[in-house]
């Protein structure tokens, strides 16, 4: 009888004892992790964490974050100008630095020809012609006659870039022409000129790799450090599960008091 | 009217650019530029302590005037506050800062340069004669748009300056 009774308050205690140190590693885990977040979301300012961009491909794919790419780029004697695209914007770059900001959606800003001409670069956009020196400067931008816009996606009759001997730069379509006045001010619509040169446009060429990489690391990523560790905090970096995985986590803590009440009780 | 073959060239100034301009130029206000090469590269790299994002600045005279520095001259500048650009107008007369406006403010947060009791502070500044590009006043900062009142005052200095390099018929 006494043996029995001996027996059974050992097996409990020993299956108590190997619950409660199983979930107390996975529980001491979680808790260090709560508690550093914890603590670095309380110095949010100090640290600046709003400030540190996040550019982890792993973790900007987990955030269905798009990368920006290369979709277009154009030599311009030893620089490049890029077009580059994330899903949803488009951001023109002179060589690793992003040229300002005219629009950011694809139907401004994609680039549709690029050429060199007197010592400047003409850049054809869907509904602007910007005028950059050959140091990657901005001049001017003009914007278009209605005629000469394009779609957002698509380029069905291109305008065709001309000069004449007096050295002048025309854009023609349909039969219609367009000067580009000599201070660069303006497109002003005329007769079309009779003796003229076609221009050629810059070809798109694929970037060094050292480009594309710099371009990435500069990209202005939404996702913060602040933003990663407060999701870690409240769970939701794990999606719509996380609160559910902290709740799992709270019985966890309510099994551990439990079972390490039992064990003090039965020492 | 603003003449500068805007219409006739399909070129047009935002609406905003243009009242600017109309109002501090009723008469006939002719669009000039100035190239930031050599010097007034480098100068306007002191000043705002980056590239200016032209390769050129546009500013409007009356059509008399003939691009002479002490003429009442509307400079339409940008500068980047914290992340996006600020269109900043400013009136200038014998050197002297007549009016500031913002045109167009486009970040989040630092609206509070927009105020007139902001503006206001650069009534009647000019450039320091030595080092000659800082401003002869102290410009009142506002507590939560310091990057704004930055970008204000950069572009007040640079406006000055580009003002000063005009010829003086």
């Amino acid at each position: 009888m006494m043996a029995k009774t001996s027996k059974t308050p050992f097996k409990k205690r020993f299956k108590a004892r190997k619950i409660h140190f199983a979930l107390s590693y996975v529980a001491a885990t979680i808790l260090s992790l709560l508690l550093v977040t914890g603590v670095l979301l309380n110095h949010t300012e100090d640290f600046q964490l709003n400030q540190v961009k996040i550019h982890n491909s792993w973790l900007l794919n987990w955030y269905n974050i798009d990368q920006p790419t290369v979709n277009k780029a154009y030599p311009v004697q030893q620089n490049w100008l890029s077009e580059v695209g994330n899903g949803t914007t488009t951001r023109l770059y002179w060589n690793q630095i992003p040229l300002p900001e005219v629009g950011q959606n694809n139907a401004e800003t994609r680039i549709r020809q690029l050429l060199i001409f007197n010592q400047f670069i003409a850049l054809l956009q869907p509904k602007t012609l910007t005028l950059l020196t050959l140091e990657g400067d901005i001049i001017e931008r003009l914007p278009l006659p209605k005629a000469l816009y394009a779609s957002e996606t698509s380029e069905t009759s291109a305008p065709q870039f001309v000069t004449t001997p007096q050295q002048d730069l025309w854009l023609l379509k349909n039969h219609q022409a367009w000067w580009l006045n000599e201070d660069f001010t303006g497109l002003a619509e005329m007769a079309p000129p009779n003796v003229t040169k076609p221009l050629l446009d810059v070809s798109t060429q694929t970037p060094p790799q050292s480009l594309m990489d710099q371009i990435q690391s500069q990209f202005d990523s939404p996702l913060t450090l602040e933003q990663l560790i407060l999701e870690l905090h409240n769970g939701f970096f794990f999606g719509k599960i996380g609160p559910y995985l902290l709740d799992i986590f709270a019985l966890i803590l309510f099994t551990l008091i439990f079972t390490g009440i039992r064990l003090h009780l039965k020492k | 009217m603003i003449t500068m073959g805007m219409s006739t060239l399909g070129y047009a100034l935002p609406d905003k650019e243009t009242e600017f301009i109309q109002h501090y130029l009723p008469q006939t206000a002719q669009k000039q530029h100035v190239w930031l090469n050599g010097a007034k590269k480098q100068t306007a790299i002191d000043i705002l302590g980056h590239r200016y994002h032209k390769a050129r600045a546009a500013y409007w005279q009356p059509k008399s005037a003939a691009e002479s520095k002490s003429a009442k001259t509307v400079w339409i500048l940008e500068e980047i506050g914290k992340e996006k650009y600020i269109t900043i107008g400013v009136v200038i007369e014998k050197q002297r800062i007549q009016a500031v406006r913002i045109i167009e403010f486009r970040e989040s947060r630092g609206w509070e340069v927009k105020l007139p009791s902001f503006t206001a502070q650069f009534d009647q500044a000019e450039l320091t004669s030595e080092p000659g590009t800082r401003l002869n006043k102290h410009i009142n900062g506002i507590s939560g748009a310091t990057l704004s009142v930055k970008a204000v005052t950069k572009i007040a200095r640079l406006a000055l300056y580009l003002q000063s390099t005009l010829p003086n018929p």
